[in-house]
């Protein structure tokens, strides 16, 4: 599984405030203005070039291991990307199909 | 009443604002009595044109705004406002604010598919024509309003009420927050008049004692599910530290609310980050001021409330906001000082600040 | 370039452990108070120091010479005759109180032997708003968490037969220039909280 960003946002950084506010289509209506934590950023950001689901979570056990332990790093991760998922701010996709 | 701060009177800090309010024209189709922007009919010759607010829109972005809060005067009673917006599409998060008047089936279609606003803030006086119509001095503006009103929610425009509390509208303002539900719209905002434009001339008839002000708002009853915007206390926020603003002549002001009182350049000669970083922008936005609420301050860490309040009635841009009723100091919000009478702009802070 | 640089700037956050709270995306729902007000700052982050101050400090914690917005000193006594026990439970143990702590948005920055003070400890705690203390109590007092039960644990080592030997104060980093007034201090139960001036600078 492939996991790339969706298309048409617009990531709009916030070091100062350790966020990213993210500018979204809406379904059927206005754009949304969405806040990421730096969390949720990290994980968006490791995303950003496209990247194989294996590859990610060695990139973010990098990133977060430690102070997290390998345990909570999995278990953050499953719930971070499937956030993301829910947003539309990720999408999944077969290895097969073709880049954007 | 209100606990004491507990934290540094300083508010969060951004290198570079997140959003910016284009006054896009001092024009209308209207002639509201207590006008801000004390707009004429046709724009004045002073006025950007679309050309250089593309230009600016184009910087704003380079300079990592990503959210444009549009308003006039009446911006769509301009002719060559689509074209500015179109060219704003899909790139920010667009709050247009308007009287609706112009907002037939097809502008609402426009603005919608064409321009993909995020919403449209729709000024009103009043429940009926009576009041409403009084204010904005054009007979049938009312019904026009709320045929715009309808035209966007139809278009699938999230649409929002706006109400400038006034002394003409204080006993009608449940009437207006009824007339909101009736239009099945699930946000309003109850806003706090400002000395400036129309509304300064108008004072002695237009404005309330904050004992008034706060009663009404208190007496407010929201149907399930709606939410009120306000500015008083307890959500008496300073917005300066996210905030940059630019007039119709292109000039960086710091909001707009504050167009008489600062002038940070024309931005067609002075680039916007400077003016961002200029001194008196970053007095405003400091949150360095004399007194804080600390329930005002608890939603986002922000001290002091509206810094174009607190100068208009205190000539400091330090000062306590007045409308904050902790802060409110025994001021008199009915009574405007000689420098609130005859504003002039500044570009910088008082020396020693 | 530029999002290369913001990854590895979140990187060095997370190992920092600055920004371990849990993945949260929100909407913001823009709101008009006059000017328009977008609610971009976290609760936690608008408890703790705002401006310059406080971004002064999370860098100071990032290159680790700082232990947090406010550090919590817990000083206490074990029996001499459980020293070693607690020894080798710290050593167990102290890697987990780091993990789980950090899940709450705390730091924990060790526990030390006072030299020449036979049977004196203190145990250190980083946080970054008072929110995270709020939370942090709420996870200790649960005892089915492995957070609530790993303090436990701990807690069976604290000698609470004199209070005057249990000591719990807040630090704050004096280059933020503020002081703090807490709304107020309940007086300590005996053994469970016992402040006191130490005399200390």
């Amino acid at each position: 599984m492939r996991y790339i960003l969706a298309p048409n946002l617009r990531l709009r950084p916030v070091p100062e405030l350790d966020s990213c506010v993210v500018l979204a289509p809406g379904e059927g209506g206005g754009p949304r203005l969405l806040r990421l934590n730096a969390h949720a950023w990290l994980l968006l950001e490791l995303c950003r070039a496209g990247m194989m689901a294996t590859a990610l979570r060695e990139a973010y056990r990098e990133a977060v291991v430690p102070p997290l332990d390998a345990a909570a790093a999995a278990e953050s991760l499953d719930q971070g990307l499937a956030l993301l998922l829910r947003q539309g701010l990720l999408l999944e996709k077969n290895p097969e199909e073709a880049m954007p | 009443m209100s606990t004491p701060p507990t934290l540094p009177l300083r508010n969060p800090v951004l290198e570079r604002p997140l959003k910016v309010t284009l006054s896009f024209t001092a024009s209308c189709n209207l002639d509201c009595r207590h006008c801000y922007a004390d707009c004429s009919r046709v724009p004045r010759a002073e006025e950007m044109p679309a050309a250089d607010w593309m230009r600016l829109i184009d910087r704003l972005e380079e300079d990592g705004v990503i959210g444009l809060y549009i308003e006039g005067g009446e911006p769509l009673h301009r002719a060559d406002f689509l074209d500015v917006l179109r060219h704003a599409a899909g790139r920010f998060h667009v709050q247009l604010r308007s009287n609706a008047t112009l907002v037939t089936p097809e502008m609402a279609r426009i603005l919608h598919e064409d321009c993909r606003i995020a919403t449209l803030l729709v000024d009103l006086h009043g429940p009926d024509a009576a009041v409403h119509d009084h204010a904005t001095r054009a007979p049938g503006s009312f019904e026009r309003t709320l045929g715009g009103i309808r035209a966007a929610r139809a278009a699938g425009i999230e649409t929002q009420m706006l109400v400038i509390m006034t002394r003409l509208n204080v006993d009608h303002l449940q009437g207006c927050v009824d007339l909101a539900a009736r239009l099945g719209l699930e946000t309003i905002g109850i806003l706090r008049p400002y000395p400036i434009g129309r509304m300064r001339r108008a004072w002695d008839e237009a404005s309330l004692p904050l004992e008034v002000m706060m009663r009404a708002l208190d007496a407010l009853r929201l149907p399930p599910g709606m939410r009120l915007m306000q500015s008083w206390h307890p959500r008496d926020g300073n917005c300066c530290w996210q905030t940059a603003a630019v007039d119709p002549r292109g000039h960086s002001i710091g909001c707009a609310y504050l167009r008489e009182y600062v002038d940070l350049g024309d931005l067609r000669e002075v680039a916007f980050l400077d003016t961002w970083n200029a001194p008196l922008h970053r007095l405003l936005r400091s949150g360095e001021v004399e007194a804080s609420c600390g329930d005002c301050a608890a939603s986002q860490g922000s001290h002091g409330g509206c810094r174009a309040t607190a100068y208009a009635f205190h000539g400091r841009w330090t000062a306590p906001d007045p409308f904050d009723l902790p802060l409110n100091q025994g001021v008199d919000l009915r009574v405007l000082p000689e420098h609130a009478l005859h504003p002039r702009p500044q570009s910088a802070p008082p020396s020693g600040s | 370039m530029k999002a290369e640089n913001d990854l590895e700037r979140l990187k060095a956050r997370m190992r920092a452990g600055a920004a371990l709270a849990a993945p949260e995306v929100r909407e913001i729902r823009p709101e008009i108070r006059s000017a328009g007000l977008w609610h971009i700052t976290d609760t936690a982050a608008a408890g703790g120091p705002a401006g310059p101050a406080g971004q002064d400090i999370a860098k100071g914690i990032e290159e680790g010479f700082l232990l947090g917005m406010m550090v919590r000193e817990v000083r206490f006594r074990v029996a001499p005759e459980k020293a070693d026990a607690f020894h080798a439970w710290l050593r167990r143990h102290e890697p987990d109180l780091r993990t789980l702590a950090a899940r709450e948005g705390v730091l924990y920055r060790g526990t030390y032997g006072a030299f020449g003070r036979l049977g004196s400890y203190v145990t250190l705690w980083g946080y970054s708003s008072f929110e995270a203390i709020q939370k942090f109590s709420i996870a200790v007092a649960r005892l089915d968490t492995p957070l609530g039960e790993r303090l436990r644990e701990m807690q069976d080592y604290v000698d609470l037969r004199d209070p005057a030997h249990y000591e719990e104060q807040l630090l704050l980093p004096a280059a933020a220039g503020r002081s703090l007034s807490p709304a107020g201090d309940p007086a300590p139960a005996p053994g469970k909280r016992a402040p006191r001036r130490t005399g200390r600078g």
